[in-house]
């Protein structure tokens, strides 16, 4: 699953730990969510959207999809 | 089962009964060291302290499972991946070292390493996928 957390992390000057903090999750689990190595929970994908006033399918996408959509 | 409370809370919770545990332990493996003679120690006395001993690192473990239960989902999964692979390591471990004896391959094995073993198994197994850009 593709995501944008890290742009939107970067907009508001937050560090993974401050996130980290904001989401009540490890650093490593912000890491890697962001780098795509783990694939958050529907409520956790939630909890992230709602941070950063996005809608869901904003902040996740699905590679599959948009490769679809490309062709 | 423990609920989830998030990874700051569960850390919390964990500390509070881990590191009293550990200190429990330190000092009574030193205490019954000191207060244990063998040959001149009553049996029974022996083994009440050997339980006593053996009683934190079991309230640890407790309060190890309890943590993953309770903290975050990427967390859990880490460590339960990484718990379950110490298992299996020490498991297998300790079948293979058991048959050897059976078949008197070997001599007598202390049972007591299995336990330092198997945390190194779980510390290993956690940590290595990771150095190796595993995550979960």
């Amino acid at each position: 699953m593709d995501n944008i957390i890290r742009t939107l992390r970067a907009e508001q000057g937050w560090s993974q730990a401050a996130l980290a903090e904001k989401l009540d999750v490890s650093r490593q689990s912000v890491n890697a969510i962001e780098t795509g190595k783990y694939d958050p929970s529907l409520p956790l994908a939630f909890a992230i959207a709602r941070l950063f006033g996005r809608s869901i399918e904003e902040v996740f996408q699905d590679p599959a999809a948009t490769e679809q959509a490309a062709e | 089962m423990a609920q989830q409370i998030g990874f700051n809370a569960a850390q919390k919770r964990y500390r509070r009964v881990f590191w009293p545990a550990m200190i429990a332990y330190a000092a009574i493996v030193l205490g019954g060291a000191w207060f244990v003679d063998e040959g001149r120690t009553p049996q029974w006395i022996a083994g009440l302290v050997a339980i006593a001993t053996a009683l934190p690192v079991c309230l640890a473990l407790w309060a190890m499972v309890r943590w993953m239960s309770e903290t975050d989902e990427y967390t859990r999964i880490k460590h339960l991946k990484g718990f379950a692979r110490g298992a299996a390591l020490t498991v297998s471990g300790v079948f293979i070292v058991g048959f050897l004896q059976l078949f008197e391959v070997i001599g007598p094995v202390e049972v007591f390493w299995f336990g330092p073993a198997f945390f190194l198994a779980y510390g290993l197994s956690t940590c290595l996928p990771m150095m190796f850009g595993k995550t979960v």
